[in-house]
């Protein structure tokens, strides 16, 4: 028999409180969880039924398997619901902390405190595992009825269950804490916010004020994301935990959860100990009161007044396109009017508005520190470069000249940076630190219009463990770097690290196929012989530098897809081939697949240049050529000439590079490429020039500098109507 | 027994119970009385283990109350304001407290609430105010708890329930020992069921005494002297704490028993003499204005 005064006693008395909760929750689980579940199964089916999207039964049971896995396993639906719920169900449990009358009664009853914390809060937990449980195990009947359920989709639906509960319970917590903390169920609800969006919220606004105010702030390498945010750790990573299970496994899954799940709970246990701390230690006088804790007013003041009013700042300094001094001035005023709202809050008197200045004051002095700090740099951030003796290693990204992409085993895209960060350990840190300390001494505003200057990111891993990120701007026209861009670009390190060929001879062993074009070409190459490409391209990578690719455009390109055709994953990639790669164009040649830069006259029908200039017509009805800056002002006609003269094609041919195709970023294309004309190649018609046959037609431009003089007459000829 | 000493509560800067030290028998009904802010509810609250003292001591039995289950098992508190459940009926209270009060009488609780008419099945927000303080004094009662701490309890009860509850509380005192507390700022609701009083006033205690002690050391004398200096002889060796004359009536309040002041005029010529008892509102007066306080606009504003 149940004792009188037993947990489960006071806690079956406690849920008769709760039961209009019990109806919210579970009716808003069975919308999560079963309603869509239902309606994208049905929308399945008619596809299905229909004969779309699907051909055969099998890619439809797959697809029915994931759906089942995502609907009831990784939902962002169920997230923001359980997100919700959470703090609905703390609040409503502890609520009684904020009704005098309330307090009364329950706090003079003789029910132990640690009793009454522990049954609120484990049924607050029972009420949402019960209501989770019961509309997954109801999920599962119709998805197994139409057999949407594999082993895999059980285990990712077992794994998300416990994702979800633990994402659950640090909310829960938090917001139970946010209950402690406060007396009034408004001022807890704007607590429970700003308890899990403080850390976003300060992460977001530095960042920004960080880009906004100095210039070698970068996130390219070092990974500046909120450490504690269990609402920012989800939505920044269940999106990417879709699939894992299908594509590497319920192990590899599970891998991914585990540092999470951990993180969540050492967090829940924490919230739940402060926030039982705070329950003892609780006056119950609190109820009524903005806080519980009146010592807490000044520093909570200070603690939201400084990021709100950072974060006026910035809409403002928006707003008013980069005006600093009003960005300064907006921030100190929305410091001071946030400190004063703070206090009519905490008295609910709008009169109350001036009280306790002197915590304003320490919130404004923060916030003055703070922006001088961004105007004047006191701590040279702009100006850091480590000394030599202090760094391990670099990594540096100069930005990309012979690929475009990086992938990981499974062939997914992973960014330069991820990549670099992982695989580049440069101890010849000298021409990094040289090119830094150049910058960091050099006006960002010295460089000509037309000098390449590009911003180089690089990350300083110190001998003390630390890892510091930067970016600074190099300029690639500059002959004085160089140098010590060949430096670095020349040694091993660098390459291995941002040259994935070089180290990944497993991927070449699942290519799909291979394509090489000069721009217009297109020939496919045997992907069974992908071993003996790659090799002759490593061999060419290890004459290439920095001169090698900003002094020469690229002559081609490889497409390597990798991964098998079909339904399922297949990942196209593209390699730049120069003319010093002479190995790779040995190769290319021997399977008859090279075609130079240049093309041959003979395989031209025609070509058209068309003038991108406006040309404006004069009061006396004479057309004016209308150059530079003012002609994107001016409405007109394009003009375009023909030519089919071959000496004139010739002359063209010789001067053209092929348009969008990718030319690295050690290249300015907008100054190094003419933009004033376009030109179009027409291939001839029944020759045997490889390529797409529905595909004659391919866009150029000149080179920079390059137009020949009798284009440019003819176009303004076309122009001027003669 | 209930002992407290040197009691001392602040809300944030402001003080509310100052050293307050009192002393309440078991078996005998004490009265708490004071104006409004006076601080009567805030002693209760921490007799009654809800808020936490500044400074002092609590004890019931000799435990500390506060945060103390064993402590608070021998009482129950009735706020001025009470609170019940939403949407509960007098059935659904009965239950929640029976399964905290392990000595709950339930069946005790249906046959009051039939006695005080009200409808154990109705929701109690349809309650009247009356009916809602009968109520939880019918909870209150029936949790059978050796203290019974009532704030406000008779405010807002019309004469026969007050009557009702006198007399409830005469009967479980004589069959159980219960004693109540009874903080109220009305005098006369007190007068005829308070054993013991204390006056609050600006969160300290003006004075703590024994009603009986109090009624029968102070009478009031109504009388007519039949010659001038009568009135000198039957007046010498008392402690006249007051002192009015309409024409030839004059009145006394004097510190003294009955027997003794009927003793004293009896050896003077009198034309009329009559000796009265106080009135608790009139011992109040003639007490605090003693210690040099305008009681009349302490008590009755």
């Amino acid at each position: 028999m149940t004792s009188k005064n037993s947990f489960w006693a006071s806690s079956r008395e406690n849920q008769r409180r709760r039961v209009w909760v019990w109806i919210v929750t579970f009716l808003g689980m069975f919308v999560a969880v079963m309603g869509r579940m239902l309606v994208n199964l049905s929308r399945i089916d008619q596809w299905y039924r229909e004969g779309r999207n699907f051909s055969t039964r099998e890619e439809y049971v797959d697809v029915l398997h994931r759906l089942s896995a995502e609907m009831l396993g990784f939902n962002d639906v169920l997230a923001v619901f359980s997100a919700g719920i959470a703090v609905l169900i703390a609040i409503q449990g502890f609520s009684y902390l904020c009704d005098r009358r309330k307090v009364d009664l329950y706090h003079s009853v003789p029910v132990d405190k640690n009793r009454r914390f522990a049954v609120v809060y484990v049924n607050g937990v029972m009420l949402f595992l019960a209501s989770y449980i019961v509309n997954i195990l109801l999920g599962l009947i119709p998805a197994a009825a139409r057999g949407a359920l594999n082993g895999t989709a059980l285990a990712e639906i077992g794994i998300a269950f416990v994702w979800h509960l633990l994402f659950f319970l640090t909310i829960y917590s938090a917001a139970a804490l946010a209950v402690m903390l406060t007396g009034n169920l408004f001022v807890t609800v704007c607590m429970t916010g700003v308890l899990l969006l403080y850390e976003i919220v300060w992460y977001e606004v530095v960042n920004e004020l960080n880009f906004y105010f100095l210039d070698t702030y970068s996130t390219f390498f070092v990974d500046r994301r909120p450490k504690v945010s269990v609402l920012y750790d989800y939505f920044d990573t269940a999106g990417r935990l879709l699939g894992v299970g299908w594509n590497k496994g319920i192990g590899a899954l599970a891998q991914r959860v585990l540092p999470y799940g951990i993180k969540w709970i050492i967090l829940a246990v924490a919230a739940t100990a402060l926030a039982w701390f705070c329950y003892r230690r609780r006056p119950s006088e609190a109820a009524g009161r903005a806080i519980a804790f009146p010592k807490l007013k000044p520093a909570l003041k200070v603690a939201v007044a400084v990021p709100a009013a950072l974060l006026f700042g910035i809409i403002l300094y928006d707003a008013s396109y980069q005006n600093e001094i009003l960005t300064m001035a907006g921030i100190l005023i929305g410091g001071a009017v946030v400190c004063g709202f703070m206090e009519v809050i905490y008295d609910f008197d709008i009169k109350s508005v001036l009280r306790h200045p002197v915590s304003g004051g320490v919130a404004l002095a923060a916030l003055v520190l703070l922006c001088l700090n961004y105007k004047f740099d006191f701590f040279g951030y702009d100006k850091y470069v480590p000394e030599q003796d202090e760094v391990e290693s670099v990594a540096v990204d100069l930005g990309n000249s012979f690929v475009e992409s990086f992938w990981d085993e499974d062939f997914n895209y992973v960014s330069s940076a991820e990549y670099e960060k992982e695989h580049m350990f440069l101890t010849d840190t000298e021409p990094v630190l040289a090119l830094a300390a150049k910058a960091a001494g050099t006006d960002k505003y010295a460089y000509g219009e037309e000098d390449l200057v590009r911003s180089v990111y690089v990350l300083y891993r110190l001998k003390s463990g630390r890892e510091v990120g930067r970016t600074f701007p190099v300029n690639f026209s500059d002959p004085a770097n160089e140098a010590l861009l060949n430096r670095i670009v020349g040694s091993r390190e660098y390459r291995e690290g941002c040259m994935q060929i070089l180290t990944d001879r497993r991927s070449y062993d699942y290519v799909g196929n291979i394509t090489y074009s000069n721009g217009s070409s297109l020939v496919w190459l045997p992907p069974e012989e992908a071993q003996e490409l790659r090799e002759a391209i490593v061999a060419d990578l290890e004459h290439f530098d920095f001169t090698a690719g900003r002094r020469k455009w690229p002559c081609g390109w490889l497409k390597v897809s990798f991964g098998e055709q079909g339904y399922g994953w297949v990942r196209t990639y593209e390699l730049a081939v120069y003319e010093s790669f002479t190995n790779t164009i040995a190769y290319l040649k021997e399977k008859g697949a090279y075609y130079p830069l240049q093309l041959d006259v003979a395989d031209v029908e025609a070509i058209e240049v068309t003038g991108e200039h406006r040309y404006r017509e004069t009061s006396d009805g004479t057309k004016v050529f209308v150059d530079g800056p003012q002609a994107e002002a001016v409405a007109g006609e394009l003009y375009t000439v023909s030519f089919s003269d071959p000496g004139e094609m010739e002359q063209i041919l010789s001067s053209i590079y092929p348009q969008s195709q990718f030319s690295g970023d050690w290249h300015n294309t907008t100054y190094e490429l003419d933009q004033d004309y376009e030109v179009t190649i027409y291939l001839k018609r029944g020759t045997d020039y490889p390529g797409d046959p529905s595909m004659r037609s391919f866009d150029y431009r000149f080179y920079a500098g390059r137009v020949p003089d009798f284009v440019a007459e003819a176009v303004e000829k076309e122009a001027a109507g003669e | 027994m209930i002992e407290i000493h040197d009691l001392t509560k602040n809300f944030e800067r402001i003080r509310a119970v100052d050293n307050v030290s009192v002393t309440i028998r078991e078996n005998t009904v004490f009265g708490l009385i004071g104006t409004n802010g006076a601080g009567k509810s805030t002693v209760l609250r921490m007799l009654a283990g809800v808020l936490k003292a500044d400074s002092g001591d609590i004890r019931i039995d000799d435990l500390p109350v506060y945060d103390n289950v064993e402590a608070k098992k021998r009482l129950f508190f009735i706020a001025d304001e009470p609170y019940f459940f939403a949407n509960a009926n007098a059935q659904t209270m009965e239950r929640y407290y029976s399964g905290v009060y392990e000595n709950f009488d339930r069946e005790e609780f249906y046959q009051y609430l039939e006695k005080f008419d009200l409808d154990k099945n109705r929701k109690i927000n349809t309650f009247s105010k009356g009916m809602k303080r009968q109520l939880a004094f019918l909870l209150g009662v029936c949790a059978h708890t050796k203290y019974l701490l009532c704030d406000e309890v008779l405010d807002g009860l019309d004469p026969v329930m007050r009557q009702g509850v006198k007399s409830i509380f005469a009967k479980e005192m004589e069959e159980r020992g219960l004693t109540p507390v009874i903080a109220s700022h009305n005098l006369r609701e007190l007068e005829d069921i308070c054993d013991h009083v204390g006056l609050l006033h600006k969160g300290g205690v003006l004075l703590s005494k024994d009603l009986e002690d109090m009624k029968c050391n102070i009478q009031k004398v109504q009388c007519v002297f039949a010659g001038v200096d009568e009135e000198l002889k039957a007046l010498s060796g008392l402690e006249v704490l007051k002192k009015e004359q309409r024409g030839s009536l004059r009145t006394y309040t004097v510190r003294s028993t009955r027997e003794e002041i009927e003793a004293r005029f009896a050896t003077v010529d009198t034309v009329f003499c009559e000796v009265l008892p106080l009135s608790l509102e009139e011992i109040f007066i003639s007490e605090t204005e003693v210690v040099g306080y305008d009681i009349k606009k302490l008590i009755l504003g």
